[in-house]
């Protein structure tokens, strides 16, 4: 995909092929954990993959229904990461248990990671994790080492499509309170 | 989750947890390949992950190249799909590669799949599933084998999220339409 496709133009669906490894050779910036995944079509995001603890299955769906009544009770409370989809899929293989974490979002993939971890202390995120292989210890005091944990478990997709190209959470939101602002008007124009 | 919470507030981001095998039990409706997979506040989705053929690996990234050229040429090529976004991955589980096709969309997962083999068929596009193991070799001209093999490769999610839950992408590209529309008439009345 060229560079001027790359600034984005959202009025046309856009697909982008993503080499091996996620980055563009002629194009990686470094950030301060490595070299920075490039914004797509359909933003910024992940797929993190890694290994549930045998026998926390049963942990996570619970879990789950915790964060589903955290986010009722406060719904801005991932509002920091700047998220549009975020997926938790539990699969297995060879009857061992995954977990992937998949996530379309604003921020790159560092920032996103960092801003998660203010986070874990409030909402049961903590306790998904903590449910896999080779989460950190440290992870409380010790942004860094999730970063360092989701880079290690991501895997790049090598194909993005969207139909909305590039456009962010907020513009989106904001496009959408002014068409509802605006059928308001014109109801009360009747 | 509640059922009216699952009627949809776009203007509350909202999670969803999911029971183990994609579907709440109380309300399962029937489809025409079997029970429908619900919306949630992510709106329509799959997450298929399937084992390639061994050595088949480069065909994905080539096919990757040919996506992204046909929706250039023709960005309203996948428009029948009715998707917001679609992300392709490979993964690495000891030693063996794993393909991983996760989308979200507004239409539900068997006529997106119908969609798909239709679309895929009439556009002479072949569809990189060939290199999966297991994948039907006549699935030009026989849809339900195709469904059936994405059904039983599809791990659904245990939770999902949405900032602006149960939106189509419709209404968003009519949403982004309006405020471009508002922000032009806005800069000629300077």
């Amino acid at each position: 995909m060229s560079d001027t496709s790359r600034q984005g133009d959202w009025t046309k669906p856009a697909a982008m092929a993503i080499p091996k490894g996620g980055f563009f050779k002629d194009e990686v910036k470094q950030g301060r954990y490595g070299p920075i995944f490039p914004k797509i079509p359909a933003c910024y995001g992940f797929s993190c993959i890694a290994k549930v603890i045998p026998g926390m299955e049963k942990h996570l769906y619970n879990n789950a229904k915790v964060m589903e009544k955290a986010i009722a009770d406060d719904p801005t409370t991932l509002a920091i990461l700047k998220a549009h989809y975020l997926r938790w899929v539990i699969f297995t293989i060879k009857g061992e248990n995954y977990l992937m974490y998949q996530g379309i979002f604003d921020t790159d993939f560092d920032t996103y990671c960092e801003d998660a971890s203010v986070l874990f202390g409030k909402t049961g995120i903590r306790a998904t994790f903590e449910a896999l292989e080779g989460w950190p210890a440290d992870y409380a005091t010790n942004p860094s080492s999730i970063v360092k944990f989701f880079r290690d478990h991501q895997w790049p997709s090598f194909l993005e499509y969207s139909e909305h190209p590039y456009v962010s959470c907020e513009e989106i939101k904001k496009a959408l309170q002014l068409k509802s602002a605006f059928s308001n008007m014109l109801d009360q124009m009747q | 989750m509640s059922d009216t919470s699952r009627q949809g507030d776009w203007t509350k981001p909202a999670a969803m947890a999911i029971p183990k095998g994609g579907f709440f039990e109380d309300e399962v409706e029937q489809g025409r390949y079997g029970p429908i997979f619900p919306k949630t506040p992510a709106c329509y989705g799959f997450s298929i992950i399937a084992k390639i053929i061994p050595g088949r690996e480069p065909v994905f990234y080539e096919y990757a190249k040919n996506i992204e050229k046909a929706v250039a040429g023709q960005p309203d090529v996948l428009a029948v799909l009715k998707l917001h976004y679609l992300r392709w991955n490979l993964f690495d589980i000891k030693g063996e590669t794993y393909f991983q096709y996760m989308g979200i969309f507004d239409t539900d997962f068997d006529k997106y799949v119908e969609d798909a083999v239709g679309l895929f068929a009439a556009s002479g596009l072949v569809t990189v599933f060939e290199n999966l193991e297991g994948f039907p070799k006549d699935w030009k001209t026989n849809a339900p084998a195709f469904i059936k093999f994405v059904r039983d490769h599809h791990r659904p999610s245990f939770l999902e999220y949405g900032e602006y839950p149960f939106v189509s992408a419709d209404e968003i590209k009519k949403a982004l339409q309006l405020k471009s529309a508002f922000s032009n008439m806005l800069d000629q009345m300077q």
